[in-house]
């Protein structure tokens, strides 16, 4: 796909691609949950923090290969957008917070904000490395 | 137990998510090496309403919903629109284009600005299922 691909079907593949992940996203959390319990949103972090990496692969990719930009707006934005979530970040961090949970509610935020930062580093190393 | 009915409201849901984050990115579009703008007003906006959602759905609250509404709206509209992998790319470009303090500012600005959006969107259902209580 070239840089001038219709935006019509760039929405389409873009809200596929979002589709897919946000199942993803919900199979992983219900699977991961059901192993560890829901005290502290393991799942989400563990979502998030596996998405800074491919997205900074996907980075890579890009910087190495432009002329799949459509490509890539499909799987940042569409897949990886909505594999990874903020606002259930949020609201579990909220949700520790306000049930007394101060300690897990600051290490959800500590840990969440090292791992995704650091991942994605490590995913741009990574990608120029296999490019 | 794999519930089809579930993940395709996910799967719709996300989809939804996603296309309003895409337009919002073209309609809010920042220049670059600049704060990214469409990215923290999507995980501001999506903060805020996932914790209305939650409290207005919650144990006493004003909205009775069902299951799969629920998914679809938390782990599907809510979970798609917002993204903690692009805020990620956009900090790292910020970086790797020598931008080390706007980088900082955009981290500590989506830190705050998500969770303040969050705790409001909670209080503010928490009072609509007061106000709705007491009529």
């Amino acid at each position: 796909m070239s840089v001038q691909t219709h935006p019509v079907l760039l929405f389409m593949l873009v809200a596929l691609a979002a589709a897919a992940g946000g199942m993803l996203r919900f199979a992983f959390s219900n699977i991961i949950a059901k192993y560890w319990g829901v005290q502290f949103p393991l799942a989400t972090l563990l979502i998030n923090s596996s998405g800074a990496l491919a997205i900074g692969m996907v980075a890579a990719w890009l910087q190495a290969s432009p002329d799949y930009a459509s490509w890539g707006t499909v799987l940042i934005v569409g897949l990886l957008g909505s594999y990874t979530t903020v606002s259930s970040f949020s609201l579990q961090t909220l949700a520790l917070w306000q049930s007394q949970h101060y300690q897990q509610a600051l290490l959800n935020i500590g840990l969440s904000f090292s791992l995704c930062l650091s991942m994605v580093f490590a995913g741009f190393r990574l990608g120029v490395w296999l490019c | 137990m794999l519930r089809p009915g579930l993940y395709l409201a996910v799967g719709l849901g996300s989809a939804l998510g996603a296309l309003l984050r895409f337009g919002c990115s073209l309609w809010l579009q920042s220049a670059d090496n600049s704060l990214p703008l469409a990215t923290l007003v999507v995980n501001i906006i999506g903060s805020f309403w996932i914790g209305c959602y939650a409290s207005l759905t919650g144990p006493d609250g004003r909205w009775q919903v069902t299951d799969r509404q629920k998914q679809f709206m938390l782990a599907g509209v809510c979970a798609g629109f917002t993204t903690f992998s692009v805020f990620s790319l956009e900090f790292m470009q910020l970086i790797q284009a020598g931008q080390a303090l706007l980088a900082a500012a955009y981290l500590l600005l989506s830190m705050l600005l998500w969770l303040l959006a969050c705790r409001a969107g909670l209080k503010l259902g928490c009072y609509a299922n007061k106000a709705s209580a007491i009529k």
